[in-house]
């Protein structure tokens, strides 16, 4: 089969590469609207497409019940008065245009992907249910039932309670970083609630827009017409204290299910976010460990031992904390042998200093990665929401690159020794 | 309006590029004309199975990501039942390094006992994980099953069971890699921050001197009209009760295609959908309901899925969603309903064109499937649908004899 060479073409000889130096960024035009709200403007796409993201400090961390956050956001897509939920998604509908809502550990989100062309009706359409959404009684009884389904599926999944179990044991299950949903928290969800959470929080004073794709002044004056009075000015969040778990003390948590294929593996420990100074250097050495397809635990754990289908380890940031975890599902037999040769692989990296051919790939790696996360204006948009919500800017990321560039591999196991200590993580295993 | 040009090398590769000088990336995306529908009865999965064999080197290569990633790029690869698809997208600069690449795993994969192995408890661990330790993982295996008597779509992608990918022998692979992974059996589609000459020169370069495979003569047989209902009722271990309704269709290049599109999402698209208005809002029967059709290159299905409401008799339910369907099959949509569908594929195409991979994903998918500039013209397809036709393919489809249905029990304990 193999045939080493063909003609005068010498296979075996690599193409020369070329090395990302540095990135050109779209930078955000930044405007206000007549009513303080911060626009941020990110526009070149050629298609005629536009999406907006209306971003309001309204996420779990001002919950005062579990749910409100989420389905606040969730039925904004329910419709408002003047369009109550038929009416409105059959008028998204006949425009072409889509939402997406959302609520995260912070904020909360709405996104609209529209035509230029539509933009006008869309965003007549879209306005009440950003102010002042319908929530109709039956609407928030169907969504409910709904979610209360899926959620009953995830019950039966280990990767799910697997991510239940670690977070809660990082933060405590009451802490809006650490509680993931169960069923009984539907019992004490109300229209009335709701109501009042988007009230306090779906305003003016607490949002900012991203405006992404084709941009022209006509996007701007309708977003001002829509979304730049005083009608909603409201008053800024004020961010609320939580009581949070000290789990600087290991946890190792086993939860076996009869006759489950596989175990869900989750291993990891609370650190920071990613205004941390340390953040852009670790965020080296987690790609070093479990980042991308040729990392280490990938490379030992799926391509040498075939334990998994895929093993993956972030930093996860929100805007008061952050954590570092590391996520597979392997077959139940094999279950120690993963643990054991996840914890080497996290001692090499104490013990050993990376060699330059390693550190050279992952250079090369994460500067092509994130060419190609800011390829484009919606891509731009998208990497800005993870930066400014931090009150960071672009320059992050350019500091971000010089990380990529300068850290050394004595500083890669310095940091592995400070933060990557087997004997300070969590373990929790379900299945 | 996306350009781009074509040609094709002696050894019967085609070649198709998609210049776009706003970024600095480029995308290269091969297909090769091979999926599970290539398989026989006694050895599904393999076409999958074969799809992570292609990431374990080849003559002169040890490892396939690793020179990719150096060069700052990432690649991945999908297999369905018609086609598998492998891509790279890398910083433009370094487009050689995935030519050199994707014609050095063409030309000599190299496959041992060692790395088969591998990939085999790989594969296993993804049927796993995907398919059975999950409620409702095996409902795909029980569609294709019930909807499909002779034809290879009888069996998922990822094959019929466990044994299957267990058996697989080098002899295998080495039949495989020979039959279907020739140039004549591929599309290459390069998009992005390049040039025509560019391409043209470099595909000569590495995939110029690949010898051609034989001519591939599929033999897939032809799955009979099915000229009575079909049913199965499963009781498992899952929180509520689903209820699964299948109907034969068209293929992806067919008229009926394009109506049955549309009509799935007249259907149950989103929450001013049809079906959910009157099952999931007004009548209460299902917590929630989806239609979508499997778009294959031989005849598919069409598919409605649907989950009831706790304590809801599921036959109940079932002869509701039947009479919807019988209305449906019987009155004139209106014609803004019909715009809407329309405005709405419109949209997602505009939506589908922004990223330089989907398009060169796009272009050589077209490409298979008979023309390129289905790109650009398939839109008209669509508009063209009109209101009668949509009444006569849902007659056509929506035939108690045309239909199977899977009754998926929760068990009460």
């Amino acid at each position: 089969m193999p045939i080493k060479n063909n003609g005068k073409l010498d296979r075996s000889v690599t193409p020369a590469l070329a090395r990302v130096e540095h990135l050109n960024i779209l930078q955000p035009q930044k405007l206000s609207l007549p009513n303080g709200i911060p626009v941020y403007v990110f526009t070149g796409l050629q298609q005629n497409a536009v999406r907006i993201e209306w971003i309001f400090n309204a996420g779990k961390w001002y919950e005062q019940n579990t749910l409100q956050s989420s389905m606040a956001a969730r039925m904004m897509k329910e419709g408002s008065k003047a369009y109550p939920s038929h009416e409105f998604n059959d008028l998204l509908d006949f425009y072409g245009a889509s939402v997406k809502a959302h609520g995260g550990a912070d904020t909360a989100s709405f996104q609209l992907y529209s035509l230029n062309k539509h933009l006008a009706p869309v965003l007549q359409i879209v306005e009440e249910v950003v102010k002042s959404p319908l929530i109709d009684p039956r609407d928030l009884e169907i969504v409910t039932q709904s979610n209360r389904e899926q959620l009953k599926v995830n019950m039966m999944k280990p990767d799910y309670l697997a991510d239940k179990a670690f977070t809660e044991s990082l933060y405590g299950s009451k802490h809006p970083y650490g509680h993931e949903l169960e069923l009984e928290d539907y019992d004490n969800l109300t229209r009335e609630g709701l109501l009042s959470f988007h009230k306090q929080f779906y305003t003016a004073s607490n949002c900012s827009i991203i405006v992404s794709g084709n941009i022209n002044d006509q996007v701007i004056k309708l977003l001002e017409r829509f979304f730049g009075g005083a009608d909603w000015l409201g008053a800024p969040a004020t961010v609320s204290a939580h009581l949070e778990l000290d789990s600087a003390e290991r946890l190792v948590k086993y939860d076996a299910i009869e006759g489950s294929y596989q175990s869900a593996i989750r291993i990891g420990k609370k650190l920071f976010n990613k205004t941390n100074t340390e953040y852009q250097e670790l965020s080296v050495v987690n790609t070093i460990l479990g980042g991308y397809f040729g990392s280490r635990l990938m490379s030992n754990i799926r391509e040498d031992k075939g334990y998994t289908y895929g093993i993956y380890s972030g930093l996860n940031s929100m805007r008061h904390g952050g954590h570092f975890i590391i996520s597979t599902e392997v077959g139940v037999d094999v279950r120690q042998a993963a643990i054991d040769e996840i914890y080497t692989e996290m001692s090499r990296l104490q013990d050993e200093p990376v060699d330059n051919e390693e550190l050279d790939l992952v250079r090369n790696y994460m500067m092509g990665r994130l060419l190609n996360g800011l390829d484009g204006p919606f891509k731009v948009a998208g990497m800005y929401k993870g930066l400014y919500i931090y009150d960071l800017d672009i320059d992050y990321l350019y500091s971000l690159v010089d990380a990529i560039n300068t850290i050394t591999p004595e500083r890669i196991q310095e940091l592995a020794n400070k933060y990557f200590d087997p004997a300070t993580m969590h373990e929790i295993t379900v299945g | 309006m996306v350009q781009y040009e074509r040609f094709t090398l002696d050894n019967g590769l085609r070649v198709l590029v998609q210049e776009d000088q706003t970024t600095p990336l480029a995308a290269v995306n091969i297909l090769y004309d091979v999926g599970s529908r290539d398989e026989t009865p006694e050895k599904t999965g393999f076409a999958h199975l074969f799809e992570h064999l292609m990431f374990e080197g080849s003559a002169n290569i040890e490892n396939f990501d690793e020179p990719l990633q150096r060069a700052g790029g990432e690649s991945n690869a999908f297999t369905n039942s018609d086609i598998t698809n492998y891509y790279d997208i890398l910083p433009a600069a370094n487009l050689e390094t995935a030519f050199w690449l994707e014609s050095d795993r063409m030309l000599s994969l190299d496959i041992n006992e060692e790395s088969l192995e591998l990939q085999r408890k790989v594969v296993i661990e993804e049927f796993k994980e995907n398919y059975l330790n999950q409620p409702y993982g095996d409902v795909w295996h029980l569609i294709s099953d019930l909807a499909y008597k002779v034809h290879p779509y009888q069996w998922p992608t990822i094959g019929k069971n466990l044994a299957h990918i267990e058996a697989f022998k080098l002899n295998d692979v080495t039949q495989f890699f020979k039959k279907f992974y020739v140039p004549n059996n591929a599309i290459l589609v390069v998009g992005g921050s390049v040039t025509v000459d560019q391409v043209q020169s470099l595909s000569e370069k590495w995939f110029g001197g690949i010898p051609a495979g034989k001519p591939i003569n599929r033999d897939i047989p032809f799955e009979p009209i099915q000229t009575s209902k079909r049913e199965l009722e499963i009781v498992a271990d899952v929180p509520g009760d689903a209820l699964y309704k299948f109907y034969h269709m068209g293929d992806r290049n067919s008229t009926n295609f394009y109506v049955m599109d549309l009509v799935s999402d007249v259907l149950a698209q989103g929450n001013a959908s049809l079906l959910y208005r009157r099952l999931v809002k007004e009548l209460s029967l299902f917590t929630e309901i989806e239609a979508y059709t499997t778009g294959t290159m031989d005849a598919g299905l069409f598919i409605i899925e649907a989950k009831t409401v706790p304590g809801v008799d599921m036959k109940r339910a079932e002869k509701a969603l039947d009479d919807e369907l019988a209305r449906f099959a019987e009155t004139r949509i209106l014609e803004r309903e019909l715009l809407k569908v329309k405005n709405k594929q419109e949209s997602a195409t505009v939506f589908s064109e922004v990223n330089i991979l989907h398009r060169a994903m796009n272009l050589a998918y077209y490409e298979l499937i008979g023309d390129a500039g289905l790109i650009n013209t398939e839109m008209d397809k669509y508009l063209a649908v009109t209101e009668a036709d949509v009444l006569l393919h849902s007659q056509q489809v929506f035939k108690p004899e045309n239909c199977s249905t899977i009754y998926y029990y929760a068990n009460k304990k």
